[in-house]
């Protein structure tokens, strides 16, 4: 999970959605080898229900092949642009079942029986990095935090977020770029 | 780099900005190499929280699945636009299409109660707008056996609100006999994004300018152009629209909004003029 590492795979991961673009099957594969587990894992933190998770996870790749042709490199990076594409089937989702926002902490999300189901090899493999993110996480502000969560996780919209966290939107918009700077310049100093 | 810049960077990564700040954001990102880098170090950052939620994997049948929808799919249509029905064609195939739906519908009408309900039903919007705002309202349709029935139930139920304008939704609920208000009403079915707009009382645009209507999802932001309105030396009519299939507005809660704009241009993808019908907001 290291920044290098994210580097590396950045480069690979563009190339797979050009050929995708191209009706690449063997691409799309390789592509869903490596984003489903954590694409699925968000949608189980977005819509807690595994059944419904699966088949945003399913719209989404569906997606991911029909717009492979319009994601653009200089816009964002190719796992940001399928969390995008991610997050706001998520967030249909829970409009369309009129479900509200779901607003649970990091920690009550960890603690959930996700956590607990997620593979001993997979733990194993991601714990230095999983602390690393959770170390960088823990230093920040407990309200720019929640507001990064929100934003992150819930589906809500940040005028949403300012009426959850009952603040201005003004404010929370500082918090959301505080929390994530700081985010952002911790996950950098541990990767040193 | 100012707090305003890294503001917008972060509302950016985050998936937060309007639709016209992140197209003004974007194309910033085209010319300055800091803010890029910038922007890459936030997404990084994002990643490696999604990356560090508990991990699970989907079931093993999903990417089957999926290739299955993919394999599926039929031919992507060209997208549809605005495609004027002349009212008198659209009362002849629409009676004969109520005719085909039976009783139900206008049962369901004339008594403003809902028909059966049943997991194959879809349900329809139907939104009210007037110069200010929209009122939903959902209509649940019997399931339709193939598309071209789908779209005759939608045209039905948009003929039957114009005869019947009492049914429509919030303040376009009252008839309005003497047709003097600016007003118009959308029947949208989001499963397959087909829909029906009628207007009442719009003026002429003037001399270059063009009718757009808008589709926007108020809680994404997402937003499309769904079409030029050709008034044809009228200040009302009934038409058709489609928006592509690929769209990225999925929900089942929409605004509508005509504009005026300068261009006729099909591929607009923000208004730019003044709105005269309906509102992008709640």
């Amino acid at each position: 999970m290291s920044s290098t590492r994210h580097q590396d795979s950045v480069a690979e991961e563009a190339g797979l959605l050009g050929q995708i673009a191209t009706g690449d099957q063997s691409a799309f594969e390789q592509l869903y080898r490596k984003y489903s587990g954590p694409l699925f894992s968000l949608g189980l933190r977005m819509l807690e229900n595994e059944k419904e998770a699966e088949e945003v996870l399913q719209d989404t790749f569906v997606k991911l092949w029909n717009k492979a042709d319009s994601y653009d490199a200089r816009k964002s990076r190719p796992f940001t642009w399928s969390v995008t594409i991610m997050r706001r089937t998520c967030i249909d989702r829970l409009r369309k079942n009129n479900r509200r926002p779901v607003a649970t902490t990091l920690e009550e999300a960890r603690a959930s029986q996700w956590a607990v189901a997620e593979t001993v090899r997979k733990t194993t493999e991601r714990n230095d990095d999983v602390d690393r993110v959770n170390a960088a996480m823990q230093a920040i502000p407990p309200h720019q935090k929640r507001a990064l969560e929100l934003a992150l996780f819930s589906g809500m919209t940040h005028t949403e977020i300012a009426e959850n966290l009952k603040q201005p939107l003004g404010t929370v918009k500082t918090w959301l770029r505080r929390g994530l700077f700081q985010l952002s310049s911790s996950l950098t100093e541990h990767a040193k | 780099m100012n707090v305003t810049t890294e503001e917008l960077a972060s509302l950016y990564v985050l998936d937060k900005l309007e639709p016209g700040q992140k197209r003004a954001f974007e194309g910033r990102l085209q010319t300055d190499a800091d803010l890029l880098q910038l922007v890459r170090e936030l997404e990084s950052a994002l990643e490696d929280q999604i990356r560090a939620l508990p991990q699970r994997e989907p079931p093993g049948s999903s990417y089957e699945r999926i290739t299955s929808r993919i394999h599926a799919r039929e031919p992507v249509p060209l997208k549809q636009k605005a495609v004027s029905i002349p009212w008198i064609t659209l009362m002849g195939w629409g009676m004969a299409a109520i005719l085909l739906l039976g009783l139900g519908l206008t049962l369901f009408l004339t008594s403003g109660k809902h028909l059966p309900a049943s997991g194959s039903n879809s349900l329809v919007l139907v939104v009210g707008m007037d110069a200010q705002s929209n009122q939903w309202k959902t209509i649940p349709l019997a399931a339709a056996a193939d598309a071209s029935e789908s779209f005759a139930q939608l045209a039905a139920l948009a003929e039957e609100l114009w005869k019947n304008p009492g049914h429509l939704p919030g303040n376009t609920n009252e008839p309005n006999p003497a047709n003097t208000r600016r007003s118009g009403y959308t029947v949208f079915n989001p499963a397959n994004k087909q829909g029906f707009i009628a207007i009442q009382q719009l003026p002429q645009p003037v001399a270059g300018k063009h009718y757009y209507l808008w589709v926007k999802d108020p809680f994404s932001n997402q937003l499309e152009c769904a079409g030029l309105i050709p008034l044809q030396d009228a200040n009302h009519g009934l038409y058709s629209f489609a928006l592509h299939q690929d769209s990225e507005i999925t929900s089942d809660q929409v605004v509508f909004f005509i504009t005026e704009e300068s261009s006729a241009d099909p591929t607009a993808t923000r208004p730019l003029g003044r709105p005269v019908l309906g509102t992008d907001h709640i």
